[in-house]
C-alpha cells in the first residue's frame, strides 16, 4: 500500500499539503492539486480506514424501522438475526444498532416510530417499507446527509443507498413452475392473500398468475386472510374454501402464514392430497415441511438482507465505500432434503 | 465500550498492569491479575481492532491453492471470481492474495506448486484439496500454526482451522426425491458415475439410490464415465445406455460433464420423454438449463465456500474473532425460473 510520503515525495511537495488534498481542506495551488490526484490516481493510493477511524473515535448509530417480530407467524425474526449477527460482528468497530419497531397494520404508529428514529440523529437508516405509501411521505422527509437503504422491499424512485432484498414477480413465477410440477393434471389452486394487503405479496401472487396465463387446465382462484382477526381465521377460511370451492388441489401461499394452513390440511388428513408450496422457513412452516405437509418453501435469505442491509450502512458511513445499489438474492426452493441447511 | 483506564480504575492498579494483563507479559500478581480479568469481563472490554492493526505495517497475505479455474468443465471459475471479489472488499483491510493453482489431473506438477507456497510467506491458506495426498504433504511441511481453511471438501484427519463443505449424501437424496416427482409413476432412471472415481460423487449417488431402494415402482442403473475424452465418450455412453435400456425415463448425472448429456438429448429431441437432473452450475449447464434440457440443478454454492472461506480467514488473521470449525452450505435446488440469481 503506497502511502502519504510516497505521494509527497513523487510530487516534490509536503506532507502536509498532500494531507488537505486528500481531506479538502485549506488552500492548494489549483496546479499542484491535480498533480497530487495524478499521483494518487497513478500508484492506487487507499487511505488507511484503520488509522482514519482511530482517530474518529466516533460511534456510528443505525436506526432500523421495521415490523414487530411477532406480527406475520413472527417471520421478522429471520431478518433480525441477520442485523443481530453484524451488529455483533461490527460492534468493534464502533457501530451500534438502534431498532425502532412498529405494528405493521397501522400507518400511525410507524409515522410514530420513523419521526422518533429520526429524531435521534443516526447515521443510517435501514428500512423494511411494509407500508408503501407512508414509508414513501417518510423518506422523502430524511435529510440528504443521512444515509438509508431498504431491506424486504424497495420503493423505486426514493434516493435510496442500497436495497438488499427479493425479486418477488419472479419468486411468484418459480412457485407456479414448482406447483404445476406438483399438480401435473391441472386442477383448482387456491391463492392465500392477507388483508392488510402487501403490494410485495401482491407481486408474487401476479408472478404467479401470469406463469399459468393461458392454461385452462388450471383454474387460479384467491382468498383474503385478514391477519388483524384472530387465529381461527385460517381455518374459517380453509372450511369456506372447501365447501365452496371443488377439485382444489394446491395451496398457493405467498407469505409467512403457511403454517396455519398446513395445520389445517395435517389435521384434516389431506396432506399428499392438496400440495402446498409457501413462502420463509420460519419454525413452525419447518414442521409442515419436515412431515410432508408442505411441499416447497420458497425463501430469500431473510438473515442476508438484514445483514447486508447493516453491512451496506457501515460500508458506505465507516470505511466511506459505496456500496452495491441493487442486491438481488437468489431465490431458494427449499424441501424438508435441504432444509437445515438455510 | 469501556476504555483500557475505565478498567484500571476498577481493578484499583495502573494503566500498565491492564496493559500487561491484556498482552500476557509476564510480571504482574496472581491476585492482581484475577482483578483486572474480573473488571474486563464486567466491562465488557474488548480491544480496539484499529488500533491493533493500526501498528501492523505489512499486509497480510492468504494464499488460494485451487485446480486452474477452466479445469472440470469451468468448474472453478465461479470460486475463483469469488475469491477475487472478497480480494477487492477487502482491499483496505490489509488483505492481500495470492493464487497458486495446480493441474488437478497431475500428482506430479503439484511438488513444484508445493515448494512455491513453501517459500512464500504466507499468513494463512485457503485449499481445495482436490489431490488428497499431495495436500496432505503439503500440510506436513507447514509452519505450525498456520490457519489453514478447506473449501470444496475436507480432509478430515489433519488440523485445520475450519472447513466450508457440502453435503453430498443429501444432495443426492434431494435429487432423488426431485426425480420422483418428475417422474410420478415410476421407471428407469440411469445414473453416471464419473472415472476416476471422485468422493463427493460416490457420496451422491449413494444418497440417490438409497433413497429409491425399498421403492419397486423404480429402478436404478449406473454407468460409468471415463473421463479421459469425456466429450466424446459421454455421447457415445448416453447412446448405448438408450439403445440397451429403452425403458430410461431419467437420467441423474451427478457431476462432470453433465452438459454433454442434456446436448445430446436435446439434439435428438428426447427431452419430452426424458427428464433429467444434473449438478453444479458451470456455464454449459447454465446454458443447457435455460434452453429447457435440464430439469433440475442442484448447486452447492461452491462460489460462496470460497468467499466465506476469505473472510473466515479475515476473522481470524485480522480480526482476532473466533471461528466456526465445520461450516455445511446450503444445496440449492436451481431451475430455469431462478438460475439468474445464482453466481
Amino acid at each position: 500500500m503506497s502511502s502519504i510520503k510516497e505521494i509527497a515525495r513523487r510530487a516534490k511537495i509536503s506532507i502536509g499539503t498532500v494531507d488537505r488534498v486528500l481531506h479538502n481542506r485549506g488552500r492548494v495551488a489549483k496546479e499542484t492539486e491535480e498533480r497530487i490526484k495524478e499521483i494518487i490516481k497513478e500508484i492506487n493510493y487507499k487511505p488507511n480506514i484503520f488509522a482514519r477511524n482511530l482517530k474518529l473515535r466516533k460511534t456510528f448509530a443505525f436506526g432500523v424501522l421495521m415490523p414487530k417480530t411477532d406480527q406475520d407467524n413472527k417471520y421478522w425474526e429471520l431478518p433480525l438475526n441477520g442485523i443481530n449477527k453484524a451488529q455483533a460482528e461490527l460492534e468493534n468497530q464502533k457501530v451500534k444498532v438502534n431498532f425502532y419497531y412498529h405494528d405493521r397494520a397501522s400507518e400511525s404508529a410507524f409515522a410514530d416510530m420513523a419521526g422518533k428514529a429520526l429524531s435521534e440523529n443516526p447515521d443510517g437508516l435501514l428500512i423494511a417499507p411494509t407500508l408503501f405509501e407512508q414509508v414513501e411521505k417518510f423518506v422523502r422527509e430524511i435529510p440528504p446527509f443521512i444515509p438509508f437503504a431498504f431491506f424486504d422491499s424497495k420503493i423505486p424512485g426514493t434516493n435510496y443507498l442500497s436495497f438488499i432484498g427479493q425479486d418477488a414477480f419472479q419468486s411468484g413465477f418459480v412457485s407456479a413452475r414448482l406447483m404445476k410440477l406438483l399438480v401435473p393434471e391441472g386442477g383448482t389452486i387456491a391463492i392465500i392473500n392477507i388483508l392488510p394487503q402487501y403490494y410485495h405479496i401482491d407481486e408474487r401472487i401476479r408472478g404467479f398468475l401470469a406463469f399459468f396465463e393461458g392454461d385452462a387446465r388450471y383454474d387460479l382462484k384467491t382468498f383474503f386472510l385478514d391477519i388483524r382477526k384472530d387465529d381461527d381465521e385460517s381455518d374459517r377460511l380453509c372450511r369456506s374454501i372447501f365447501t365452496e370451492t371443488r377439485d382444489v388441489r394446491g395451496f398457493f401461499i405467498p407469505c409467512g402464514h403457511v403454517s396455519r394452513f398446513a395445520r389445517y390440511i395435517h389435521a384434516n388428513t389431506l396432506q399428499g392430497k392438496i400440495r402446498v408450496v409457501g413462502y420463509d422457513l420460519i419454525k413452525q412452516n419447518r414442521e409442515y415441511l419436515k412431515n410432508g405437509t408442505i411441499d416447497f418453501i420458497i425463501s430469500q435469505s431473510p438473515e442476508m438482507q438484514g445483514y447486508q442491509g447493516i453491512y451496506s450502512l457501515y460500508r458506505y458511513c465507516v470505511l466511506k465505500e459505496t456500496p452495491q445499489k441493487e442486491t438481488v438474492l437468489p431465490i431458494d426452493i427449499i424441501t424438508k432434503e435441504n432444509m437445515d441447511y438455510f | 465500550m469501556p476504555s483500557i483506564v475505565e478498567i484500571a480504575k476498577k481493578a484499583r492498579t495502573s494503566i500498565f498492569t491492564v496493559h500487561r494483563v491484556i498482552h500476557k507479559i509476564p510480571g504482574v500478581k496472581k491476585a492482581t491479575e484475577e482483578r483486572v480479568k474480573k473488571a474486563i469481563k464486567e466491562l465488557g472490554y474488548t480491544p480496539n481492532i484499529f488500533a491493533r492493526n493500526l501498528k501492523r505495517g505489512k499486509p497480510y497475505i492468504f494464499g488460494v491453492v485451487m485446480p486452474f479455474p477452466w479445469q472440470d468443465t469451468k468448474f472453478w471459475e465461479s470460486p475463483e471470481q469469488a475469491i477475487q471479489k472478497a480480494q477487492k472488499e477487502l482491499e483496505n483491510h490489509k488483505v492481500k492474495i495470492r493464487f497458486f493453482f495446480y493441474d488437478r489431473t497431475s500428482e506430479d506438477a503439484f511438488a513444484e506448486i508445493k515448494s512455491q507456497i513453501l517459500n512464500e510467506r504466507l499468513d494463512g491458506l485457503l485449499i481445495a484439496p482436490v489431490l488428497i495426498e499431495q495436500v496432505r504433504k503439503l500440510l506436513a511441511e507447514l509452519p505450525r500454526g498456520l490457519p489453514v481453511v478447506f473449501f470444496d471438501s475436507k480432509i478430515p484427519d489433519v488440523h485445520y482451522l475450519s472447513s466450508h463443505c457440502q453435503d453430498s449424501y443429501r444432495g443426492g437424496l434431494l435429487s432423488a426425491n426431485l426425480m420422483k416427482l418428475l417422474l410420478p409413476r415410476g421407471g428407469a432412471i440411469a445414473v453416471i458415475n464419473i472415472i476416476p472415481r471422485y468422493a463427493h460423487i460416490e457420496k451422491r449417488i449413494e444418497g440417490f439410490s438409497s433413497f429409491f431402494r425399498n421403492d419397486p415402482a423404480y429402478t436404478v442403473k449406473i454407468f460409468y464415465l471415463h473421463s479421459k475424452n469425456q466429450d466424446v465418450e459421454s455421447s457415445q455412453l448416453t447412446e448405448s445406455i438408450l439403445h440397451q435400456h429403452s425403458d430410461v425415463k431419467g437420467f441423474f448425472i451427478a457431476g462432470g460433464p453433465c452438459a454433454r448429456f442434456a446436448e445430446y438429448l436435446s439434439a435428438n429431441k428426447l427431452l419430452d420423454t426424458i427428464r433429467i437432473i444434473g449438478y453444479d452450475l458451470t456455464p454449459e449447464n447454465k446454458l443447457f438449463l435455460r434452453k429447457g434440457a435440464f430439469d433440475f440443478i442442484i448447486g452447492q454454492s461452491v462460489d460462496r465456500q470460497a468467499y466465506e472461506g476469505i473472510y473466515t480467514l479475515y476473522k481470524h488473521c485480522v480480526l482476532k474473532e473466533p471461528v466456526k470449525k465445520e461450516i455445511v452450505v446450503p444445496i440449492d435446488i436451481i431451475i430455469r425460473e431462478n438460475v439468474d440469481y445464482y453466481l
